[in-house]
């Protein structure tokens, strides 16, 4: 018999039994509970010796669930270790794994430090993954997997199931890695950051695009951060809180504009006419009522925003940052940050204020090596116009 | 000698020089069209309205770059090819210097119409009140529109100062790429050449750079 | 000759005037803008706009209430059967026996992929000929092949999800591509409802919200194949190095997957996380999405089943990551970002990310639209001056 069948029938027994001690102590508790006078408390212990059933359940269909799938799971022997990275890999991709291992691990250490070293308890697993491109063409390509290890046994976490073009492999891995660290947030952290946090993409990137947003938002607030007040960049930034974001960061115009983004979700069965009334005939009460009664989240700048300020408060704060940004949970957001840098909030957003500032994208202008080369191209044609003959 | 030549250039050219002065001032000054009051952030039209609509007039500059030089280069050949070239074997010149003459007749010609969309950007992005954050680039997209044109003009240029053997040496080149790909989709293969010879090109370093920035009269 | 120099000088500076007097100052468009009549019916102002408008609205809730009234009729003949047992499948007598196997083989296909313990809905599939050819005093747009629409079960009995196929002719032809394409749409979103039961609150508001447009076929024995990266037949341009050419030159817009592609798709293949999450949380906004109201839904054409790839999306996923997780996830009470988080342990955004890059690998290799559009330009001006350089050079010159 087969390893899956084996597990399976393995889990079948447990799940008997289970079963029947579920049975049994039901009808324990139905005799616990004849007693009139004794009723309300047998209930109550009875509900709490089920919840305790069902907890052993759970985990006893998860220990099923790994061995089952533990059973099925075989990886590849070579070991390369970058950093805190470990790679289990087909021997054809060894190089490929260590090369993909450096720059990951740049990324990883760059961001979170000394954090990044718990990875060390994963492996990232890198084979083959066959697709009909590749049996027809002869190529490999490879797929990656995050396995956990605990206590010497490895279980899969994630499976990429997509394959990957090695350029591309870094990336996935440093993604992996940062999805791993982010699932060991706490929720007002994950939440606040969400979407998660990208490593792979430098620092002036988010800091370009929140600039772009700063600019062309349509919250006034963000206006107001970018020539300069503090608390109003605090606000956008969704670290002081508000009592009422759409009436203290938006104006009237502002809440006609976020009814129109959403459209597709606000303009829909009954609440056709409201819409209608706040985008026609621009009845703002009416607008902010929609937007009340719809409960859409509502942020002045998005993600790129608040990652800048995190990677601002991370570079500040040095190699135990992440750390401490991680360990301060139940905090309220400004001051987990300021814990972060070790500097104050405000000192910490004005040097965001900045940062962004100083990352203004300016690709309009003319480059000289461009403007020289158009140069160098028109004469090398005059040039060769020069040579041509007067002769037919 | 050279004025000589600027004056018969400019007669053959005139019509053509004015209608690209005229479009070049133009617009710019039709891109802001909408872009006042200085109500940013409206219910109709915010910053990236803006954004959007700067760039939507970029390929129509580059339309413009385009055909004001290879428009020029064609005309300043036309009538020599017409004449069977001997007006210019009657000078008493080196063919060099008679080209030369031509070349920089033809970019002298190209002078009013990026001096007109300076102007014009200059004017539009003068009356235009900006967001806060946003900046007019008058002068850039000027450079960038000068810098085209003469490359387009250059390229024609030098292809009708050629004789009928050279031009059809640039043809050969063509039809080449356009045989390399054929023969490497007859082999089962992905037809990259003249994908790639265009994408290096139109790439950073390549002839027309100038051509594929960022043609933005107001940017962040 | 000074003179008509000086013609032209002025003429230039007087054209230049004129334009800058016409446009500048810019307008403020936020000012000018007349409250109550960008959007509304009137806003062109014409009589014919307007009852083109009306009559298009008219149209669609006549085809709404065709569909109920046929629903009704046909569910009231339905007898009445367990929530656990197999699909069902009714005729209209018109149709002609061969016929009749071809849907019900398709059924059964459909129905072997769908299969799971959890079946808490039945599933009917009516299939009825369609001859009406007037409706609401209009006549109907000429429906060729099969349509299929959807009554979820709150329209119905509150535990059949009912599907309406009709077809226009009973003498189709039984094979080929139109005909494949039925097999998804005998059970469509009702398959989900089959096998996974009604999802969770939050869940069916947002699948409500987006015309359960992602799930609009469910073959999950499978994920469907990758949009190829060139251009395909069914866009109108042949394959290989004749369709490159032709795409390169005349028709750049054209590359089959970035035509299909939003601009959030575009920036989501890049790896912008934000935009993949925008994809799967901002519904959709496109017009056909109108023919849908509330319970009843109408799945869209072939075409845009085709080129849309998003319609499969649920149906990939399930594919992709088994039943039991998804069951999880369609069914989880959290708001959907997070009923996906817990179901499959990471961010919709990521997932989304992985599924556009493997539905439409090569998207992101998509040319500078700049580029393409300056070159063609470049082209046409070039091909016009080589034209009037010929007629030029034929002509005498007297200068």
């Amino acid at each position: 018999m087969s390893d899956v069948a084996l597990a399976r029938r393995r889990t079948r027994r447990r799940v008997a039994a289970l079963g029947l001690t579920v049975i049994a102590g039901g009808c324990w508790t139905a005799a616990w509970a004849q007693s009139a006078a004794a009723r309300a408390d047998s209930l109550r212990l009875g509900r709490a010796s089920l919840q305790a059933l069902a907890v052993a359940f759970t985990a006893a269909r998860q220990e099923a669930d790994r061995s089952d799938s533990l059973a099925r799971y075989r990886l590849p022997r070579d070991t390369v270790r970058v950093g805190g990275l470990v790679f289990r890999v087909m021997p054809a991709y060894a190089p490929l794994a260590r090369n993909t291992g450096t720059i990951s691990w740049e990324q990883l250490d760059g961001m979170f430090g000394d954090a990044a070293l718990s990875l060390s308890s994963h492996v990232f697993v890198l084979r083959d993954g066959m697709t009909e491109i590749n049996r027809s063409q002869g190529t490999r390509t490879p797929t990656v997997e995050l396995a956990e290890v605990v206590d010497g046994v490895i279980s899969p976490k994630h499976r990429e199931s997509v394959n990957i073009a090695p350029a591309d492999l870094a990336n996935r891995v440093t993604r992996l890695a940062t999805a791993e660290l982010r699932a060991r947030q706490d929720v007002a952290l994950r939440e606040w950051l969400n979407p998660m946090l990208n490593p792979s993409s430098p620092a002036w990137a988010d800091r370009e695009r929140t600039y772009i947003e700063l600019v062309t938002a349509d919250a006034r607030v963000s206006e107001r951060c970018f020539v300069g007040d503090l608390l109003r960049c605090r606000q956008a930034l969704l670290i002081t809180p508000v009592a009422d974001t759409l009436s203290e960061l938006y104006d009237a115009a502002g809440w006609r504009r976020l009814v129109q983004q959403r459209e597709g979700s606000l303009r829909s069965g009954r609440t056709v006419p409201d819409f209608d009334r706040c985008v026609n005939d621009s009845d703002f009460q009416e607008c902010l009522a929609l937007l009340r009664h719809s409960g859409v989240p509502v942020a002045p700048l998005g993600g790129a925003a608040r990652h800048s300020l995190v990677r601002t408060a991370l570079a500040a704060g040095g190699r135990g940052a992440y750390a401490r940004l991680t360990s301060s949970s139940g905090k309220p957001i400004a001051e987990r940050l300021a814990l972060t840098a070790g500097v104050p909030v405000d000192s910490l957003v004005s040097m965001w204020r900045s940062a962004v500032l100083a990352a203004r994208p300016v690709r309009t202008g003319v480059l000289p090596g461009e403007a020289w080369l158009a140069v160098f191209w028109a004469t090398v044609l005059g040039l060769v116009s020069f040579g041509s003959t007067r002769w037919r | 000698m050279f004025k000589a030549i600027l004056f018969t250039q400019w007669r053959w050219g005139r019509v053509l020089v004015a209608t690209c002065v005229v479009a070049g001032f133009a617009i710019p000054v039709f891109s802001v069209r909408n872009a006042g009051g200085g109500s940013w952030n409206g219910p109709m039209w915010n910053a990236l309205d803006l954004l959007a609509s700067m760039q939507s007039y970029g390929p129509i500059y580059v339309l413009l770059a385009g055909f004001a030089g290879i428009a020029l280069s064609t005309s300043a050949w036309a009538p020599d090819h017409a004449g069977r070239h001997v007006y210019a074997l009657s000078l008493p010149l080196a063919r060099w210097h008679y080209v030369l003459l031509r070349y920089g007749s033809g970019v002298v010609l190209l002078v009013p119409v990026s001096l007109a969309l300076w102007i014009g950007a200059l004017v539009a992005s003068v009356s235009t009140p900006l967001p806060t954050g946003l900046h007019a680039y008058p002068g850039a997209l000027a450079l960038r529109f000068a810098l085209a044109s003469v490359l387009s003009f250059s390229v024609i240029f030098a292809v009708a100062s050629g004789t009928k053997r050279s031009a059809g040496y640039a043809l050969a080149v063509l039809l080449g790429l356009v045989l390399a790909d054929l023969l490497i989709s007859l082999f089962g293969g992905t037809p990259v050449v003249i994908e790639s010879t265009l994408g290096w090109l139109f790439s950073s370093s390549g002839v027309f750079g100038i051509f594929t920035g960022r043609w933005m009269l107001i940017d962040v | 000759m000074a003179l008509r120099d000086r013609h032209l000088a002025i003429a230039v500076a007087v054209a230049c005037l004129t334009i800058a007097a016409s446009f500048l100052p810019p307008a403020d468009r936020n000012s000018a803008f007349r409250w109550g009549e960008y959007f509304s019916l009137e806003r062109g102002r014409s009589t014919r706009g307007y009852a083109g408008k009306l009559e298009q609205l008219a149209r669609v809730r006549a085809e709404h209430l065709l569909a109920l009234q046929l629903a009704d009729s046909v569910l009231r003949s339905v007898p009445a059967g367990a929530a656990g047992e197999g699909p069902l499948l009714l005729y209209d007598r018109r149709i002609p026996p061969p016929m009749r196997d071809a849907f019900q083989r398709a059924l059964d296909a459909q129905a072997r992929i769908v299969h799971g313990p959890s079946r808490r809905y039945r599933t009917v599939t009516a299939v009825l000929v369609d001859t009406i050819t007037t409706l609401a005093g209009v006549s109907r747009v000429a429906l060729r092949g099969a349509s299929a629409r959807y009554l979820l079960p709150e329209l119905t009995d509150g535990r059949t999800c009912f599907t309406l196929v009709t077809i226009t002719r009973v003498n189709q032809r039984l094979d080929g591509e139109e005909w494949r394409a039925m097999e998804p749409a005998l059970l469509g979103p009702c398959a989900y409802y089959a096998a996974f039961g009604a999802p969770g609150a939050r869940v069916d508001r947002w699948l409500h919200q987006r015309q359960f447009d992602l799930a609009m076929s469910a073959q999950w024995d499978r994920r469907a194949e990758p949009i190829g990266g060139g251009p395909s037949w069914y866009m109108g341009v042949p394959p290989g190095l004749a369709g490159r050419l032709y795409l390169l030159f005349f028709q750049p817009n054209y590359y089959a997957p970035i035509y299909q592609v939003s601009f959030a798709g575009f920036s989501c293949a890049g790896g912008d996380l934000n935009s993949c999450r925008a994809l799967m949380m901002t519904p959709p906004d496109e017009s056909f999405q109108m023919s849908s109201r509330g319970n009843l839904l109408v799945r869209p054409n072939r075409w845009y089943l085709q080129t849309r790839r998003r319609y499969g999306l649920l149906s990939d996923l399930v594919a992709e990551r088994g039943r039991d997780k998804f069951a999880q996830f369609w069914t989880s009470p959290q708001p959907v970002d997070s009923a996906f988080a817990t179901a499959y342990g990471l961010p919709i955004e990521n997932w989304t990310h992985d599924w556009t890059r493997a539905t439409y690998p090569g998207l992101n290799e998509g040319r500078d639209p700049l580029l393409v559009k300056s070159l063609v330009g470049l082209l046409l001006c070039a091909a016009a001056f080589g034209a009037s350089t010929a007629f030029a050079i034929r002509r005498q010159v007297a200068y």
